[in-house]
C-alpha cells in the first residue's frame, strides 16, 4: 500500500516535466530516493516541481541545457499564482458568506485580504481551488495545453507517457 | 568548478551510473554532507552534457523503470583532473601557511 501511494505520487511529481524520458528518470530516481516511505521528502517535492516547471517554461526537449531564466520564470509565476490565490479564496469566501470578510489593499496596489470568521477548512479549499485554476489558466495562456488539462483532469489520471 | 559539479564529475569517474548511482556516490564522497536532489541533479547534469563533460552511455528498463547511465567524456576527465590538481595545489598552500603560523594541521 504504502508502494503504491509512493508511486503515486512519485508519478504525479514526475508530471512536472514534460512527457518523455527525463519525466520517466526523475521517476525512477525519485523512487529510488524515496525507498520505504509513503511519500517524497518535501525537499525532493519541491526541486523536482520547480526544475519540472523551470523546463516546461523553457520548453526544451529533455536533455538540453536551461539556464536562469527558466527557474526565475517558474518561481515569478508560482508566487503569482499564490497571490492571485489568495486573493480569489478572499473574494470566494465574501460572495459565499460563511464568514465575515475584509478586504484591503496593499500601498503596492495588489490585493490582500484579512479573513475573519470563516472556517478554514472553506478557506483552504477556495485557496486550493483559486490556485489551481490560476496555474491552468497559466498553462493555457503559455500554449501548454496539456499541463492545464493535467491541472484540470481528476487527480490520479493517466501517468506520465514513457514507453521505450 | 562548484563542489557538486566537482562530486558529480567524480562520482562519474570511475563507472558509468544512473541518476541515482550519482546522488549515493556523490553523498559517500563528500561523508553525508551533500545531498543531491533529483532535480537539482538532472538539472547539473543537464548543463554538464552542454559542456561536453559527460554523455549519456546507455538506457536500461528494471522494472518498468528507466534508468539512463552517464559517463565522464575524455573532456571530463580532462576538466575533473584539472580542477582536482587546483584544488589539490590550494590546499597544500593552505597547509603550508598554517603550519608557518604554528597551527597544526592533519
Amino acid at each position: 500500500m504504502s508502494d503504491r501511494a509512493l508511486e503515486r505520487r512519485c508519478r504525479l511529481l514526475a508530471r512536472a516535466y514534460p512527457d518523455g524520458p527525463r519525466a520517466a528518470e526523475v521517476f525512477a530516481t525519485l523512487m529510488d530516493s524515496n525507498a520505504g516511505r509513503s511519500r517524497p521528502r518535501a525537499g525532493d517535492a519541491i526541486d523536482v516541481a520547480r526544475h519540472g516547471l523551470a523546463a516546461r517554461l523553457r520548453g526544451v526537449a529533455p536533455g538540453t541545457r536551461y539556464g536562469r531564466w527558466g527557474d526565475a520564470a517558474a518561481v515569478a509565476i508560482v508566487l503569482f499564482a499564490v497571490m492571485q490565490a489568495s486573493a480569489l479564496a478572499a473574494i470566494a469566501v465574501a460572495l459565499t458568506g460563511p464568514g465575515q470578510v475584509y478586504l484591503t489593499y496593499f500601498a503596492d496596489g495588489s490585493i490582500g485580504s484579512y479573513l475573519f470568521g470563516a472556517h478554514p477548512a472553506v478557506l483552504y479549499g477556495a485557496a486550493l481551488l483559486a490556485l489551481v485554476a490560476v496555474a491552468a489558466a497559466t498553462a493555457t495562456c503559455l500554449g501548454r495545453v496539456r499541463a492545464a488539462r493535467l491541472l484540470t483532469a481528476p487527480s490520479g489520471s493517466a501517468p506520465p507517457a514513457w514507453s521505450g | 568548478m562548484q563542489e557538486p559539479t566537482f562530486l558529480i564529475l567524480t562520482a562519474l569517474a570511475d563507472q558509468a551510473r544512473h541518476g541515482y548511482g550519482v546522488i549515493q556516490e556523490v553523498e559517500r564522497l563528500s561523508a553525508g554532507r551533500v545531498t543531491l536532489r533529483p532535480g537539482t541533479l538532472y538539472a547539473a547534469l543537464d548543463r554538464l552534457a552542454a559542456e561536453g563533460l559527460v554523455a549519456v552511455e546507455r538506457e536500461e528498463v528494471v522494472a518498468s523503470r528507466l534508468r539512463r547511465y552517464y559517463r565522464l567524456t575524455g573532456a571530463g576527465s580532462t576538466a575533473l583532473a584539472g580542477e582536482a590538481k587546483l584544488l589539490a595545489a590550494n590546499a597544500s598552500a593552505a597547509r603550508r601557511r598554517l603550519r608557518k603560523a604554528g597551527v597544526s594541521v592533519v
